[in-house]
């Protein structure tokens, strides 16, 4: 079961590993055609910033959920580095509970955001106001679903294998 | 009721939990505990969108990726060739080989970070070869780094930016005066400890060699000029500049220096993208927390507080740099930033602080945080990359400490040590 779960978690890191270069590039390709627009030629993009605004916004979301897959997401650590390791694992618990709590909040309100959204053009765009709230709640269920699993896996007493790092 | 969820927040900060959820558990425990009608359920992700949906912010993964692809493209070696031709005959060359080259490559990455374990990776075993002591060789490239994130282009400054609403292009020079006075204070430090300590130099290099160094550095060296030469002609506007910078690394990582492969690019490109997202959720989850703030009046209680105490600019400007200071010891710059400016910046705005001098001060300060114990994350990441041992950084790290805090005070007192610069810029 676990190994299963481990390969499944693979193939969606591997799938978010290139949403996120996706996003990233994109930004350097909207930003750089906005210069070209203003001192060349005309790209024919009425509004580039709007674009590179919902992929930030996609970055931020999509890339912290794979940060927390990661676990290196930001935390103060000047207390727990000096728990005992069955204290630290507690806390851990705890701290994956919590997180999931939150998101629970978090998912109903980015949904109604996304209904509210809908119709709401953004000015210059193919898009609604609902795209950029898609990433937050994306975020968000894919946030639920790594660290709910963590959480099950760990009262188990298995640990779910990190992604491959970067460098 | 409010304030005691302040101090939730604070507790589920220093017990670990992650940062940007502390506050978005504390604004969350806040509209539960607000008395009348219940908060739509839609305002928490809507702020938190907020936070981000900025174009302005667009520049920071730009930036973020342009480092990146510049740390890793072979940039530090050239950096380092051109930098010993430069001051190699000086006694304790590596040291003053280390502060350059950081200064030079502040103007590309803007990360403390990234440009210590660039440097720090050639230059400790280096230096060690050549008998300096290992808490020194660590120090010297912590001291190096801290150059990054003050030197045009910052991440600080975008986030202080984007907080304050101010230029941050005015932000970007302000940070340039304190940091020349810091790397040269840097630099009379190693000539000091070198003399005492009787670090070797090397043989003074020729004008042949020197100009062929730089040639070979060139590319590099180039890099900032574009940056600040396309903005002040107006030709780029910040962001377009940073798309150009991450143009241009491409260009010369693949194709001048050929340090990387299209092959590498996706993995370089992804970890960009994984610390962008890192800064800008904590901008994120703080909209549901400047709510909370606003909400429980703690700044203008922190005004109050203050102006009882004094209205003196260069007084409030003290004790917000001792709060700072003792903050940065047990919190990350970067959060930090984002949680306390809400509260310092209209206390500033108060008592009439220009808001140019605030953000200088305030990134310096906290930066200063990077190289002091006992949490100075550049002290950890010297210590991991040059594999040495972390109480002789942590003894030799102080003088080149007490420097920084002392420009730190020069920028307090002397408001035109950073609102020159930017004034010049209309």
């Amino acid at each position: 079961m676990i190994s299963f779960l481990n390969r499944a978690l693979h193939v969606i890191d591997v799938l978010l590993e290139w949403v996120i270069v996706l996003l990233m590039t994109s930004l350097v390709v909207i930003v750089a055609l906005q210069f070209v627009d203003r001192h060349f030629i005309d790209t024919g993009i009425a509004a580039p910033d709007q674009y590179a605004r919902v992929a930030l916004v996609w970055l931020t979301f999509i890339g912290f959920a794979v940060a927390v897959r990661a676990m290196v997401n930001i935390r103060v650590d000047l207390i727990d580095a000096h728990l005992p390791p069955k204290v630290r694992h507690v806390l851990e618990m705890a701290f994956d509970l919590l997180l999931v709590v939150l998101l629970v909040v978090l998912i109903p309100g980015s949904w109604k955001l996304i209904v509210i959204g809908k119709d709401q053009e953004l000015l210059g765009t193919v898009f609604t106001a609902a795209v950029p709230a898609a990433g937050a709640l994306i975020a968000a269920v894919l946030m639920l679903l790594f660290v709910g699993l963590r959480f099950v896996v760990r009262l188990t007493g298995h640990e779910l294998a990190r992604p491959q790092e970067p460098h | 009721m409010l304030a005691l969820l302040f101090v939730a927040f604070l507790l589920a900060l220093l017990i670990g939990f992650d940062v940007g959820f502390s506050m978005i558990f504390s604004a969350w425990l806040g509209i539960l505990a607000k008395p009348g009608e219940l908060i739509d359920a839609a305002m928490m992700p809507l702020s938190m969108i907020s936070g981000v949906d900025s174009f302005a912010l667009v520049q920071v993964p730009l930036f973020i990726l342009a480092g990146e692809l510049m740390n890793s493209g072979g940039l530090t070696m050239r950096l380092i060739e051109w930098a010993m031709a430069l001051v190699g005959r000086l006694k304790g060359s590596l040291g003053h080989v280390s502060i350059i080259t950081n200064f030079v490559m502040a103007g590309v990455s803007g990360s403390a970070v990234a440009d210590a374990v660039a440097t720090g990776k050639p230059l400790i075993p280096a230096m060690r070869k050549e008998g300096y002591g290992e808490g020194f060789a660590g120090a010297v490239i912590v001291a190096g780094a801290l150059l990054g994130p003050i030197l045009p282009p910052s991440i600080p400054m975008v986030v202080y930016a984007q907080i304050s609403n101010q230029s941050v292009v005015k932000l970007f020079m302000a940070g340039v005066v304190p940091a020349i006075l810091l790397a040269g204070g840097f630099m009379v430090i190693c000539s000091i400890v070198a003399k005492y300590r009787k670090y070797p130099s090397r043989e003074a290099a020729d004008l042949k060699v020197k100009l062929r160094a730089t040639g070979r550095a060139s590319w590099a060296l180039m890099m900032p000029v574009i940056i600040i030469g396309g903005i002040r002609l107006g030709w780029l506007t910040v962001t377009e500049s940073a798309a150009v910078a991450v143009l241009y690394a491409l260009f010369v990582c693949l194709f001048v220096y050929k340090g990387i492969t299209f092959r590498q690019l996706p993995k370089l490109i992804f970890s960009a993208g994984r610390s962008t997202a890192l800064i800008l959720f904590l901008l994120a989850a703080a909209g549901p927390f400047s709510w909370l703030v606003a909400e429980s009046q703690i700044n203008q209680t922190v005004i109050d507080t203050i102006q009882h105490i004094s209205t003196n600019p260069i007084v409030v400007l003290l004790m917000v740099n001792v709060f700072l200071l003792l903050i940065g010891c047990i919190v990350e710059p970067l959060p930090a930033m984002i949680i306390f400016l809400p509260l310092l910046i209209p206390l500033g705005a108060e008592v009439g602080i220009d808001p140019i001098q605030f953000g200088a001060v305030v990134v310096l300060n906290l930066m200063i945080g990077l190289m002091h114990p006992p949490i100075g994350l550049l002290l950890f990441v010297v210590s991991s990359v040059g594999k040495i041992k972390l109480g002789p950084v942590m003894w030799e790290v102080l003088p080149f400490l007490a420097w920084a805090i002392i420009v730190l005070g020069l920028t307090i007192v002397f408001p035109p040590l950073t609102v020159w610069l930017p004034s010049q810029i209309r």
